[in-house]
């Protein structure tokens, strides 16, 4: 069976973009556009593995495709959220009739010239010479002047030559034949595409089909991908001043017949009925002798409230007994929850790892390119010390101590922290143990407090960091002492 | 948190660590649990709650399978491919756009380099490569239907031909006999219409109409005019 036209029309640009524009990242961006129909630069960043490609690249290699109409550009005036100012903004998509137009042009074209090549060795051109007295003759004249060595001068009688250049072009015509086969598969899709309707695919189209990018699970920077909204006025007036414009062709007109609209008029008459009949109803009192009533309704009120106090009570009785439990049950939570938030905090290192190293691994093999994009990627990067797990179990606490914290590292090290705030993130760990702040650093600080009581009040008042000395076998003994304390501070 | 308890957990970290090089080690082996458990731990360091973490770590970890039936371990490359007929379908199973990065690929499959280069030939994948040494970094989805050989003379010539504007486009294809994209509809559609207005040719007035079907209707060939 032969293909849809539609198919046949991306068949065609793919093989256009593979035979004329052969690098494997242009391939992938133009597949990627007949996949996904719109795309902004931002779009496609995320289709390749993280910190493989810079944005600038991506237009570097577009515009090729742009100059060679495979590609199209439209732009929407969109609102970045937050923010305030408007912006042009260009996505890329694919206008099916351009595409397909600008080949057909080229191949009409590529075969007139190799014709044109061909014709010009074959017309009247002169080319063959007699080497002795330089007179030149041209094909038909001196067919006739055979020689046993081959074609003789009329004037002086020696072997003629034949021009270099002649020599050169005598293959010219296997040229056309050469093209044309090769060719054959273009023209069989040009024929397919002829035989059928292939829609446009202008940019509104494409952006009413456009399919979304599936969410990549990615590093760190996605969370703060923007989100863009279309400023919707200007974009009605510009539809307004198309509309305007429009071909006589594509104007639709709905034309609803007698009896809908009897029907649509008889539907909206008895909504309002309905409307006016339901503001209308009487009220429960008229209706109904309030005399009997009274006495169901205390019925009822003594049915459904009396042994409401009962079941109150047991409920609270089973939250009660709920958290106690039996300990060990309890024990096993406690230590599933340390173990969650303890690889939630790995997770979180691990990622940030790995993106420094794709960074370095992009930087080297990007050096010879002064990129200015780079700078952007690094601004994503989120100190990390912000969403420690410690933060968000005593937020304020923590505000007051992660100056002097001494950070737990997990060969059993104790760490200071910095003090410059972008620092303070957990790139300080270059091996697999993540940094982990443990609630506990709290106490520790504060047990700081007891021993040299001078030197920590300071510490607290001026947040200046100075070596925090705490043992490492620190005593867990007193917790629930140590946590009273803190409810004081 | 005990200050006790993250010593356990950073412990038990260190374990399943070693554990997880174990497992990726033996690829494509599979590995017993308590076998494992002895590669990592002498017994003076079964601590109750370490084991307790580092049976968590372990099990929990996503490249690690756990197969809980035969109570075994196994490594979990990012990419479930071994052979180049696993990564061609790979690209076909999945609708969306794909793009491997080599590096996590040879996680699951170390020596892939060769056939990346054979399948790059038949023109089944594109590869991206490293400027340095040209090795393959990313590959992509291809497709050897939509390769055709041409020239490089005429890809040369292909590219020094310019193109003018979109409306000198169509007006040159329909001077050399050739159909713009967008005609094809246009001309069928007026096609269709001039057939429409024939059809519906009744100017004068039936008086017969009880004769129909008797008579042979040579409405079809009525001379023009009348």
């Amino acid at each position: 069976m032969p293909p849809a036209p539609i198919e046949a029309t991306k068949s065609l640009l793919r093989t256009a973009v593979r035979t004329f524009h052969p690098l494997p990242k242009t391939i992938f961006l133009f597949d990627a556009l007949l996949t996904y129909g719109v795309l902004h630069v931002d779009d496609m960043v995320p289709l390749f593995p993280p910190n493989t490609i810079q944005p600038k690249e991506i237009r570097a290699l577009l515009t090729p495709l742009k100059n060679s109409r495979l590609v199209s550009v439209g732009t929407r005036t969109e609102i970045r959220e937050g923010h305030t100012r408007s912006v042009q903004r260009e996505y890329y998509h694919i206008n099916y009739h351009e595409a397909v137009d600008a080949i057909k042009y080229r191949i009409v074209k590529l075969q007139d010239k190799v014709q044109d090549l061909y014709k010009q060795a074959e017309g009247q051109r002169k080319d063959w010479s007699c080497p002795r007295c330089h007179a030149e003759y041209d094909e038909l004249s001196i067919l006739d002047k055979i020689a046993p060595t081959g074609f003789y001068c009329e004037r002086c009688g020696m072997t003629l030559e034949q021009n270099e250049q002649a020599i050169l072009e005598r293959g010219e015509h296997t040229k056309i034949r050469a093209l044309n086969d090769q060719l054959g598969p273009f023209n069989k899709l040009l024929a397919v595409i002829d035989s059928g309707e292939v829609p446009e695919n202008a940019f509104d189209d494409a952006w009413a089909r456009k399919r979304p990018v599936p969410e990549q699970t990615q590093l760190l920077g996605s969370a703060h991908k923007p989100k863009w909204m279309e400023v919707s006025q200007q974009r009605n007036q510009e539809q307004r001043k198309q509309q305007a414009t429009v071909d006589a062709s594509a104007v639709g007109v709905s034309i609803s017949t007698e009896k809908e609209q009897e029907e649509r008029v008889a539907a909206e008459k008895r909504e309002k009925q309905r409307a006016a009949a339901a503001a209308n109803v009487l009220p429960d009192w008229y209706q109904n002798s309030t005399v009997g009533a009274v006495s169901s309704a205390v019925k009822k009120e003594e049915g459904g409230t009396s042994p409401n106090p009962l079941a109150m009570l047991k409920k609270e009785e089973e939250d009660e007994k709920k958290p106690v439990l039996s300990g060990a049950a309890a024990e096993q939570r406690n230590m599933q929850e340390d173990l969650d938030e303890y690889v939630r905090e790995m997770e979180r290192e691990r990622l940030e790892q790995e993106r420094r190293e794709a960074q370095a691994a992009a930087e080297e093999d990007e050096d010879d390119d002064d990129d200015d994009d780079e700078e952007d990627d690094f601004e994503d990067a989120v100190p990390s010390g912000v969403n420690t797990p410690m933060s968000s179990q005593q937020p304020s606490i923590k505000q007051e101590y992660t100056p002097t914290v001494s950070r737990l590292i997990g060969n059993g090290l104790k760490r200071e922290l910095d003090l410059d705030g972008d620092s303070v993130s957990g790139t300080d760990t270059g091996a697999n143990t993540p940094a982990y702040a443990a609630p506990s650093s709290a106490p520790d600080a504060k047990r700081i407090k007891l021993e040299n009581g001078i030197v920590s009040t300071k510490l607290a008042d001026d947040q200046v960091a100075s070596p925090a000395v705490v043992t490492n076998g620190a005593t867990p003994q007193a917790d629930s002492e140590e946590e009273d304390d803190f409810e004081d501070v | 948190m005990s200050t006790e308890r993250t010593q356990s957990i950073t412990k038990a970290r260190a374990k399943s660590v070693q554990a997880k090089e174990r497992i990726k080690d033996k690829f494509p082996a599979v590995l017993k649990w308590d076998d494992v458990l002895n590669y990592c731990f002498s017994a003076i360091e079964r601590h109750k709650d370490v084991l307790f973490y580092y049976t968590q770590l372990v099990k929990k970890d996503s490249e690690v399978t756990y197969n809980e039936k035969d109570n075994t371990l196994v490594y979990k490359p990012p990419y479930p491919i071994r052979t180049p007929e696993q990564l061609i379908e790979f690209f076909q199973a999945n609708t969306d756009v794909q793009s491997i990065e080599v590096a996590k690929l040879k996680k699951g499959w170390p020596d892939c380099d060769a056939e990346i280069d054979k399948l790059e030939k038949e023109h089944k994948i594109t590869v991206m490569r490293n400027k340095k040494d040209g090795s393959p970094r990313v590959i992509f989805a291809d497709d050897p239907t939509l390769h055709i050989n041409l020239d490089e003379e005429f890809v040369n010539h292909w590219q020094s031909i310019q193109l003018p504007s979109k409306d000198d486009i169509i007006r040159f294809l329909i001077a050399s006999r050739r159909t713009p994209a967008g005609q094809v509809a246009a001309n069928t559609a007026v096609v269709k219409q001039k057939k429409q207005a024939r059809k519906n040719r009744q100017s004068t007035k039936q008086t017969n109409k009880h004769m129909h079907g008797i008579f042979k209707d040579y409405s079809g060939i009525r001379p023009k005019g009348k």
